[in-house]
């Protein structure tokens, strides 16, 4: 990300919720975003999983920069590069969890077939096997938060955008919920971008940025 | 779990809503398919019946006061083309017990085929061709309303013709015809040609019923009659009066299906708040398709199609729900006409409805064209929902 700038314009006065950010996501790796309410850490993950765009500055992923997309090539990278992650699950209620996780699949065109098999694969790596065709409000939050994550993995993105993933969830799930993480950077090699208010949850994670008012004020390697 | 199935499912969660709004759209159907199965069922039994009379038929009705008379006859017979002329007498008579004109037809009993289409009894037979008081009557005169007799065979029947009372012997009772021919069967009193002409001397027709001798040359044969007679006579063939029902029954159904469209506008505007209202419950939801990666027109394409389900489940709905309403429709006029009294006017016309699918197709059409269009609207501004300001919403 270079030089990033998002300003909100209400009627005439302008909101700047990022001021030039400068950072960059290494492959396989777990960075936690952290900063007081409205210093633009959300908006820096929604432009960086193209829900958003700059006002200014270029956001590189791979070699392309996103922040020129036109909202159909946008609408792929969401799709294929990037899972997300939401404070509050977004779950779809009348879907069951298997094919919640296949939603992206779906989108996608993958046969009906080959998406089953991989949801299934997904829901049995974040321990809800048993749970595949219970509809949402049937899950606890944890239990839902783990199905949103299988979904975020079906297109075998190489970014994850997690949003305060643990803050609806008790600690024991949110501890759950770490550790898959974890393991998901250790040994498929994803890269992990989480916000979160969560101090403690910080020592999962391999780095740390740290936001204020929209600006950088800190990068550290969190002391584990 | 495509686009079809996840508009399928919003649909089915919004169940109570989803049926009422198909509901909505079926009321169109149903109200076009069931109209227009009358007036469908009514023109085939009025062709039906003129068929009867064949196709080769044609009425000479007189024009002005000057009656036809056996030279007339005689005249038309010899006329090339001509097979058969049959003189036809009539004049309106009263029957003490019922209120309404009744018939009276001077016909010999052999041409009574020719007349009626085909000879149908209901019991009895007709009367032999001599000039006696001898009677065959029409079924709603020999039955009441209520199914109660009030003539049988054998039975006298006094008739009033002006101020002379007039009995006839019933030989026997017609069956059931409907409108049929070219005075109603049901309200006639058929008597022998001799009996009539000893009843009212030289009275003449007032109608000739004319056999071609093929299809092909009726309306030669009707041309011919009419430069023979001039303006003294109107001559009617069976052909051309089929013709004339068809296109007024054609009329009368584009008045009813434009009728019916009315309702298709409220059903229109119906979907229209029922997915606008959709659309804006699910703005969290769309957020998160987008956020998922579907594209603008996936989303637009999940609202058209539901549209489009409403659509067709209407239109099967309407068409289940007209088909009853159709074979409902007759029950319920004659119903209301006997407890008004309306029957007797003038003769019921008896028919089967018939569900055409040429109105079928229209009324389909029709509705899920509303639907598509009251859809698109709430499509669009749902496919142009903001991802990220869709996800902050609710």
């Amino acid at each position: 990300m270079r030089d990033v700038w998002k300003i909100y314009r209400v009627e005439d006065v302008e909101y700047p919720a990022l001021r030039g950010v400068d950072m960059d996501v290494y492959g396989g790796e777990f960075l936690a975003v952290v900063g007081p309410s409205g210093s633009g850490k959300s908006t820096l993950l929604h432009i960086i999983g193209g829900l958003d765009t700059p006002t200014k500055g270029r956001v590189i992923v791979e070699g392309s920069d996103i922040s020129g997309f036109s909202g159909e090539k946008l609408a792929d990278y969401r799709n294929r590069m990037v899972g997300f992650i939401f404070q509050f699950y977004n779950l779809l209620p009348y879907l069951r969890a298997v094919e919640n996780v296949e939603l992206p699949m779906a989108i996608a065109n993958i046969s009906p077939n080959k998406r089953r098999e991989r949801a299934l694969e997904l829901l049995g790596l974040v321990g809800l096997g048993d749970k595949a065709f219970k509809r949402p409000t049937e899950l606890s939050g944890g239990e839902q938060q783990r199905v949103a994550i299988a979904r975020s993995l079906i297109n075998d993105p190489r970014l994850i955008l997690a949003d305060e993933p643990t803050g609806n969830i008790d600690s024991s799930s949110a501890g759950v919920i770490m550790e898959i993480f974890r393991r998901l950077v250790d040994e498929k090699g994803v890269s992990i971008v989480m916000v979160t208010h969560n101090l403690e949850l910080i020592r999962f994670c391999d780095r740390l940025i740290k936001l204020r008012d929209g600006k950088i004020v800190e990068v550290e390697a969190p002391s584990k | 779990m495509d686009l079809l199935s996840l508009s399928w499912r919003q649909l089915k969660e919004r169940r109570l809503r989803s049926i009422l709004t198909v509901l909505a759209v079926a009321v169109g159907v149903t109200t076009i398919i069931s109209a227009s199965a009358q007036v469908e069922g009514a023109r085939v039994s009025i062709l039906e019946n003129l068929g009867k009379l064949g196709p080769d038929s044609i009425i000479v009705t007189v024009r002005g006061r000057v009656p036809f008379t056996d030279v007339d006859v005689v005249k038309i017979s010899s006329l090339y083309g001509v097979a058969k002329a049959t003189p036809v007498l009539r004049m309106n008579v009263r029957i003490a017990g019922i209120d309404n004109p009744i018939t009276l037809v001077g016909i010999s009993s052999r041409d009574l085929p020719e007349f009626l289409g085909e000879l149908r009894l209901y019991e009895g037979g007709p009367y032999p061709d001599l000039p006696i008081p001898q009677a065959l009557i029409g079924n709603k005169i020999a039955i009441d309303e209520t199914g109660q007799t009030r003539y049988r065979e054998g039975q006298p029947i006094l008739v009033q013709l002006g101020q002379r009372q007039l009995v006839f012997t019933v030989t026997g009772v017609l069956d059931t015809y409907g409108a049929a021919g070219i005075f109603p069967p049901d309200t006639s009193i058929f008597i022998p040609r001799e009996y009539y002409n000893h009843l009212v001397r030289g009275s003449g027709y007032s109608v000739i019923l004319v056999k071609a001798e093929n299809m092909e040359i009726v309306d030669q044969v009707s041309e011919t009659i009419g430069e023979v007679f001039g303006g003294r006579a109107t001559i009617t063939t069976i052909k051309h009066i089929a013709e004339m029902v068809t296109r007024i029954t054609d009329q009368i159904n584009l008045l009813l299906t434009a009728i019916a469209s009315t309702s298709f506008i409220a059903a229109g505007l119906g979907t229209l708040n029922i997915m606008m209202i959709s659309v804006l419950e699910r703005v969290r939801e769309i957020g998160i398709l987008k956020a998922l990666g579907m594209k603008d027109r996936g989303v637009l394409l999940i609202y058209v199609v539901q549209g489009l389900l409403i659509g067709i489940f209407g239109s099967l709905v309407g068409f289940a729900m007209g088909s009853l309403v159709a074979h409902l429709i007759p029950g319920i006029i004659s119903g209301m006409s006997q407890r008004t009294g309306v029957a007797g006017e003038f003769p019921r016309l008896a028919y089967s409805p018939i569900i055409s699918p040429a109105y079928l197709g229209i009324a389909s059409l029709i509705s899920i064209l509303v639907t598509l269009l009251a859809s698109a609207y709430p499509a669009w501004r749902a496919s142009k929902l903001k991802p990220v300001e869709a996800l902050r919403y609710g």
